[in-house]
Order: C-alpha cells, then structure tokens, then sequence
C-alpha cells in the first residue's frame, strides 16, 4: 500500500488531507449510526440510559428474547420473510418471463408493453394505495397473507424487466437458435437455457427486490391490520407506542429489522453495485 | 440487436399467452388503480355505498384548507432542501472520489451506500435516538466537545424541527445518487480526461469543466428523481416525529393518510393523492426548464 515517497511539497500534503478528511468524516457518519444501534441494543435499559454511547459491560440478549416474547416479534419477522421470498419467486419468474420475450421477439404490441412498464416507474405509488385498497375490498383480499405479495410483484416488475432486457442485449442468441435447432420448445429454450445464464442479472434483481420488499412501510401499513399478518416495519412503531417502556427493546427491534439486509450487502455488496450501475448508465 | 424470428404460428401463441397473462395483471395493479384514483378524487365517497359525483369539489375545498397549504409548504421545503443537500453532497463525494489521493476508495463507497439499503422507518428511528433530547447522541456530542450552549430540542422545536427532519432523509440518500453519478462519470472516455490533463486541467478544475458538463444530463436526471422522491416523503417523518409538533412536520403523504384512513374520506384521499403526482409532475417540468434539454428518461433507478 505505502510506496515510498521523496518528501513531497506541503501543498501535495494539506490537498490529500483536504480530500481524504471529508470523506472520512462522512464515512463514520454512515456507518457510526449501525454500529451503535447494534451495539447498544446488547445494553440494559438502566446501562443505556447511564450512558447511551458507551459500549456494553456485557454482551445481554434479553432484549431480544423479550422482543420475541412481548412483542410478536416472531410473527412479524416470519410474515416479512414469507413477503419478501414469495414476491422474489415471483418477480423471478414474471420479469424473466416477460423480459426474455420482450427482448427477443418483435411482435405487434411489444412496444406499447415495454413503453407502459417503463413509464410505471415515474408513478408515486401512493397514489395508488387508496384505489388499490379499495380493489382489494372488493376481491376480498384484504387483510389476508395474499394482499402484499401481488401488489409488491407489480412494484418491482419495472426494474426487473429492465434489467433482464438490458443483460440479454448483450448476449447472441446462437445458443438459442442451436437449441430451436435440436427442436427445444420455447418455454424450454427459456427456462431451462436462457435462465441459467441469466444468473448474474438475476442476482442482481433478487437482492433489490429483497430489499424494497424487507423494508416497504406504506402499503404494508395500509393493507394489513390484522396484527398477525403486519410485517416488521409496521412492528418496530409498536414498540414506540404499546410497549414504549423499553429503549433499548426498540433497539433491539431496529438492529433485528436491520442485521437481514446488513447480512445480504455484505455479501452481496458487489451485486448491488452492478445492478444500480447497470439501471444508471444504459437506457 | 440481438432479436429472435418468430418461427410458426404456436410460438406465437406462446409469446402472446407469456407476456399477456403478466402485463394483464400488471394493468391491474398498477395502471387501472391510477385512473381510479383521478376518478376517486372527483367524487364524494366515505368508503361506503356508492361514489357520488361532485366534479372538482374536493380540490375547491382542499385550496380553501390552510393546513393543506402548511402540509404542502412542508414538503416543498424539504423536498428543496433534501434535493440540494442529497444531489449536491452526492456530486461533491463522487468528485473527491475521483480523485487519486483518496484513500480507501471502495471501503468509502461501501459505507457511504450502506443507508440506502436500510428501511427509512428504522432511519428515522434510530435519528430519534441521536436527536433526543435526554439521551440523544447529538447533545451528549456537543457536551463532549465543549459546546453546551448548541444544545436545541431538535423535535421538539417549532423552529428548526422541519430543518432537522431533512437531515436523516439527506443522510439516507447520498450514496444512491454517489453511485448514479459515479456510474456516469465512469462511463466518460478516458481519452478525454488525458487530454485534458495534458493541458494541464487538474484536480477541482478538471472536476468542474470536464466531468461536470459530461454528466449533465445524468445530473438532471438525480435531481428529477431526488425531487419527486422527496414529495413523497413519509415513513421517515412518521417514524421521527409523526407530524408533530402539531403539524409542523406534517408532509402531503402524512396528510393523505390521515384524510383517508383516519377520517375515512376517501375522496379528499384522492384528491391530495392526486396533487401529489401534480405537484411531482410540476417539479420535474420545472427542473426540466432549469436545467435545459429534452428529457430523456434513464430508466432503472429508483429509491433503493
């Protein structure tokens, strides 16, 4: 890393130290917030409220294991795990679906398709809660495990679609035409070929849909009232509310809605960045 | 172009029965509930019975409201602000990041993106914790270095709530906007740069009249985005102050809800729904103005 240097002039010092302090600073400030909400959420309340930036004496799960107990916590987490993986399954298979075709294939109305979901991303969705509310009333799918995911498969369907159409642009379809040529069906030159090269872009895709999907507060507040069905961002607000006693609880309810998607971006932080790289400069 | 002949007649039925069946279903959800929404705000309805017409009453009324206009001056304002503070820090990392003596490059841009990718309600939570005014982070730091007197109710103060609202929503979003911009700045030729550097264009110049005019239109786009994704500002208010005090914080999003599902007025819901997309389609044609050019619309971004 350290090359060694002949004394360079002052003025190469303080521009370096002009350029690398800011950065810095804001770095910390990023990252200080996650590290103290993790760490502080292994604290008492009476250790918490001595002083709420020290670290802990001793590593202490109680406020987890109360979360769990007093707050349903369970439940929430399992209603925004079966959200997030449902919706994934399926905008795999739609936007693979629809992307793969309207890539490939020029018929009469692709146009208009492609046009129609593109221009879907510019719309606020929350001018479609009250209409959307008010469909699923009618349906009779409101307050049930299915009001979410259909909803959450149609929001990430856009960037989805997108991004599979921009990944297959730059792949030949030779491998298509042999397999046509060794007489696979459509769906099977699909799903079976095509699919597994698609793998990165689908990563990609999977990540973001998990994210959006983990963290959706509006429509999850809306549609669902029943409390066993409320994913965790409409959780963590009881623990303001209804059991407001604890601060560090809340903590703990934070860091648990938090480590999931701390997890996937260390993991999968290289992904995010094509995808987000991927959706910026092509179009 | 890597496009595919459509062979015979049952590949076509394929195609069509493939793409259909899922766009259908996304008329459904997405498009059809927008025009309900416009019909909605036209009518007087309870969310019983049936909608009954009333033309542009509700927008009558909602014009006469002054705390419509106090909700929309809210959000207004932190849409401005957020938008310079995000774009403008944003653009500002993603130049120092260009720079060769920065250090740490990739851990930097890591953890600078890192808030995007958590929920805005666990933000404005855990900005709660930092701005509180017994055991908040904030004033236990400006103890710590001295300076007692900046201490402030952060939320609680009628004054600067809304100004220390905008921080957390800045502070989430710098790092999308640093990579929309850094992917654009990489997607400059090289070739470029080197002439320039020939000539002698170096650091912050070569920042401002080289990289600056070549993502432009990138730029623009940021702010568009940034804008019309701040006019819908909602979980982080709810979760940092839930409006108060008063309604000193209150956004139009908030505002929607309430009339909505508090007060059950399905109508005036849709209207105020329905201003929202006004108000961002306004901003984006302003912007547009502003900042010159056709519009072309880079697709694939959204808020994380």
């Amino acid at each position: 890393m350290n090359k060694q240097k002949p004394l360079t002039s002052l003025k190469g010092y303080i521009s370096s130290f002009f350029i690398n302090i800011p950065i810095t600073l804001l770095s910390i400030t990023c990252i200080f917030p996650v590290v103290w909400l993790i760490y502080s959420s292994l604290k008492t309340d009476a250790e918490f409220t001595l002083n709420p930036v020290a670290l802990p004496v001793k590593i202490h799960l109680d406020n987890y294991i109360a979360a769990f107990k007093k707050a349903n916590f369970g439940t929430f987490t399992f209603n925004s795990f079966f959200n997030s993986i449902l919706s994934l399954i399926l905008v795999l298979f739609i936007s693979f679906t629809l992307g793969y075709l309207l890539s490939r294939y020029r018929f009469i109305g692709r146009n208009f398709i492609y046009g129609t979901l593109m221009a879907t991303m510019m719309i606020p969705i929350y001018a479609l809660i009250v209409p959307i509310f008010i469909q699923e009333k009618k349906i009779g799918i409101l307050n049930s495990m299915s009001s979410l995911i259909p909803v959450y498969v149609a929001m990430e369907l856009p960037m989805a679609v997108f991004l599979i159409d921009s990944y297959l642009k730059g792949i030949s379809i030779d491998l298509e035409d042999a397999a046509a040529i060794d007489g696979a069906s459509l769906p099977r030159t699909m799903y079976t070929i095509m699919m597994p090269i698609c793998k990165p872009i689908l990563s990609t895709i999977v990540i973001l849909t998990f994210m959006h999907v983990w963290n959706e507060f509006a429509f999850a507040q809306v549609l669902v009232t029943k409390e066993e069905l409320k994913t965790i961002p409409i959780g963590l607000t009881y623990f303001t509310s209804q059991y407001s006693t604890s601060y560090t609880l809340l903590l703990a309810a934070l860091a648990m809605a938090t480590i999931p998607v701390l997890i996937i971006y260390l993991f999968f932080y290289n992904k995010i960045m094509e995808g987000m790289m991927a959706g910026a400069i092509k179009g | 172009m890597n496009t595919r002949e459509i062979f015979n007649k049952k590949q076509i039925a394929w195609i069509y029965i493939l793409v259909l069946v899922p766009f259908i279903y996304f008329l459904f959800v997405m498009i059809i509930p927008l025009g309900t929404s416009i019909f909605y705000s036209l009518t007087k309805w309870k969310g019983i019975g049936d909608p009954e017409f009333v033309g542009i009453q509700n927008y009558i009324t909602l014009i006469k409201t002054p705390d419509f206009w106090l909700v929309t001056g809210n959000t207004l304002f932190l849409c401005v602000v957020c938008t310079l503070g995000q774009v403008g820090i944003a653009l500002l990392v993603a130049f120092l990041l260009t720079f060769k003596k920065l250090k740490f490059k990739k851990f930097h841009r890591a953890v600078i993106f890192f808030p995007v990718v958590m929920a805005a309600i666990v933000v404005g939570y855990v900005w709660r914790f930092i701005y509180s005014s017994n055991y908040g982070l904030l004033n236990s730091f400006l103890t710590s270095i001295g300076k007692p007197e900046w201490i402030r109710f952060w939320l609680d103060d009628q004054n600067i709530v809304l100004r220390s609202v905008a921080v957390p929503v800045i502070w989430q979003y710098i790092g999308l906007y640093m990579i929309i911009l850094m992917s654009a700045i990489s997607a400059i030729p090289q070739e470029v740069f080197e002439c320039a550097e020939i000539d002698g264009c170096t650091g912050w110049k070569k920042s401002i009249y080289i990289t600056l005019p070549m993502i432009w239109d990138t730029l623009k786009i940021c702010i568009i985005l940034c804008a019309s994704g701040t006019m819908k500002i909602y979980e982080h208010l709810v979760a940092l102050t839930n409006g108060g005090p008063g309604r000193a914080t209150e956004s139009l999003a908030m505002y929607c809800y309430e009339y909505t599902f508090k007060f059950g007025n399905f109508g005036m819901g849709a209207a105020i729904a329905v201003s929202i997309l006004i108000f961002a389609l306004l901003i984006a044609g302003v912007i547009q103005l502003l900042m010159g050019g056709k519009i072309r619309i880079r697709r694939g971004v959204k808020r994380a």
